[in-house]
């Protein structure tokens, strides 16, 4: 271990010198305080052993030195006093001396001190490394979620889209990088459109994957081939019946709920199944709100569930707005849920606003109402309008 | 995480001593139910009075006790907060559940059955 020796005393000097060598540790001697500190900033030396009387810089003035260099190793200081030096002793544990040794001392003295400061010195190293490969594991855990974020959100359908007289706009934002939301709409045919948005139980990583299995596997072939009829009519419960088939396990509890729409472009006609996903609002251009569906079971969480459709027709100018439970159970300071009745109250006063913005304008006002607090669960906000004629 | 009350047949009353069944206590709140399933105890009545929010990860929790207990067990809930109760509606839980007002009726009803 490098050890620095600062004494004017070039015999005494010397000796602790010598007696560092023979325990196997490397010396480097200075006459005075400004050489040591110098020598200090030169080198990765964490052992001091300096003499209290030293022309001038002495062993205090360079105790504070080094201290207040905030150096990002810790160097222990081990004081050379006479033993008549007590109250100086006092001033120099105030400065940030860590041990001493009184005059004269044996080279035994000297092992067992020098020893003490070695295993110190050792510990921190140790500690250090153990930050160090903490730190590079959790980089390394970051830059993948990051990716894996990324990576989720090229799935969705993100910002605005227009099919024909509709357009579609949504926000989306995960607790934890990724989401165990996840949402589409695509084109299924001459004139028919469809969507849906699921929310995965719990959140994080495992919910995460389900979603994106989920977001692979419902394309829109597979949406247009399983929500529809034999005679090609909408049928999104048999999408959900044929997803419950697929998504239950008998010993995982993972599940989904999920709304999922077969709207006609020409009459507005909407055919949907409620999944156990909250109830969407259907927003109308003279403020009033209403909540539309009448629950169903999730998707996975129980075996030969039955499921139904139910219809409305949208009319030009109207909207139906979707948000996950995210929504009506973000909390503010005090632990108020925001609630459907804000979520509704919110929603009416967006009417005269563009429905591209509406999304964004949600997720911004439960924002305000979580005042900083981070989302507890993933969030997910998609508005449908029809757009008024002209 | 839970308090019990053992009783005759098989029969156990489940207090969970949280505020909030979610994903952070979901897990726990399970595991220390399903130890008293493999006890014996299949005739469950879990008391709800003190929960006041339950998420999807909660619910699963539950539905995957009722899955456990299977045909053999029963369970019924009691005294669920009205936003509890919706969330059990929503996702029509409420059908495959059975609800009674309070324990001394739940535990009637499974000492009947």
């Amino acid at each position: 271990m490098l050890i620095i020796v600062a004494d004017d005393d070039a015999l005494q000097r010397r000796y602790v010198s010598v007696v560092m060598t023979k325990l196997g540790h490397q010396a480097l001697e200075a006459s005075d305080g400004a050489e040591a500190l110098a020598l200090l900033m030169q080198t990765e030396a964490q052992i001091l052993v300096c003499d209290l009387d030293m022309p001038l810089m002495n062993g205090l003035r360079l105790t504070q030195e080094i201290r207040a260099l905030n150096l990002d190793r810790y160097v222990h200081i081990i004081m050379i006093t006479g033993s008549e030096q007590n109250e100086d002793r006092k001033h120099a544990l105030d400065a940030g001396v860590d041990d001493f040794m009184t005059k004269p001392f044996d080279a035994a003295t000297l092992r067992v001190r020098i020893g003490a400061a070695a295993r110190l010195v050792e510990h921190e190293r140790q500690m250090k490394e153990k930050t160090r490969i903490l730190h590079e594991a959790h980089e390394r855990i970051r830059t993948d979620l990051e990716a894996a974020a990324t990576a989720q959100r090229r799935m969705l359908p993100l910002g605005v889209r227009s099919i024909g007289d509709y357009g579609f706009a949504a926000a989306f934002q995960p607790s934890t990088f990724v989401s165990g939301d996840m949402f589409g709409h695509f084109t299924l045919g001459p004139g028919r459109i469809g969507f849906y948005a699921i929310d995965v139980s719990g959140h994080g990583i495992k919910a995460a994957l389900t979603s994106v299995a989920f977001g692979h596997l419902v394309t829109s072939e597979y949406f247009a081939t399983h929500a529809t009829d034999e005679d090609g009519r909408p049928d999104p419960a048999r999408l959900a019946r044929v997803l419950n088939g697929r998504f239950h396990k008998p010993d995982d509890e993972t599940y989904l709920t999920m709304f999922a729409g077969v709207l006609e472009e020409a009459s507005g006609d909407l055919v949907f199944c409620q999944a156990g996903y909250p109830m969407p609002m259907l927003a109308r251009p003279d403020r009033t709100v209403r909540l539309i569906g009448e629950g169903g079971f999730p998707i996975g969480l129980w075996e030969g569930a039955e499921y139904h459709n139910l219809s409305l027709r949208l009319q030009p100018g109207e909207r139906i707005v979707l948000c996950s439970d995210g929504a009506t159970e973000a909390e503010d300071a005090s632990g108020t849920a925001f609630g459907e009745e804000r979520l509704s109250a919110l929603i009416a006063q967006e009417t005269d606003r563009r429905t591209e913005d509406l999304p964004a304008r949600v997720a911004a006002a439960l924002a305000e109402w979580r005042d900083g607090r981070p989302l507890e669960d993933d969030l997910t906000v998609l508005a449908l309008e029809r757009r008024p004629t002209a | 995480m839970i308090t019990t009350d053992t009783h005759g047949q098989g029969i156990c009353l489940v207090t969970p001593n949280m505020p909030r069944l979610t994903a952070a206590t979901a897990t726990a709140f399970k595991d220390e139910v399903v130890q008293m399933i493999d006890q014996g105890y299949d005739k469950l009545v879990i008391d709800l009075a003190e929960v006041s929010f339950v998420d999807s990860s909660g619910l699963g929790a539950l539905v995957g006790l009722l899955k456990r207990v299977g045909t053999r067990g029963e369970i019924i809930l009691c005294q669920p907060a009205d936003s509890v109760m919706q969330m059990f509606r929503i996702t029509r839980m409420d059908r495959v559940f059975r609800f009674l007002p309070d324990r001394a009726q739940a535990l009637d009803a499974l000492n009947a059955g």
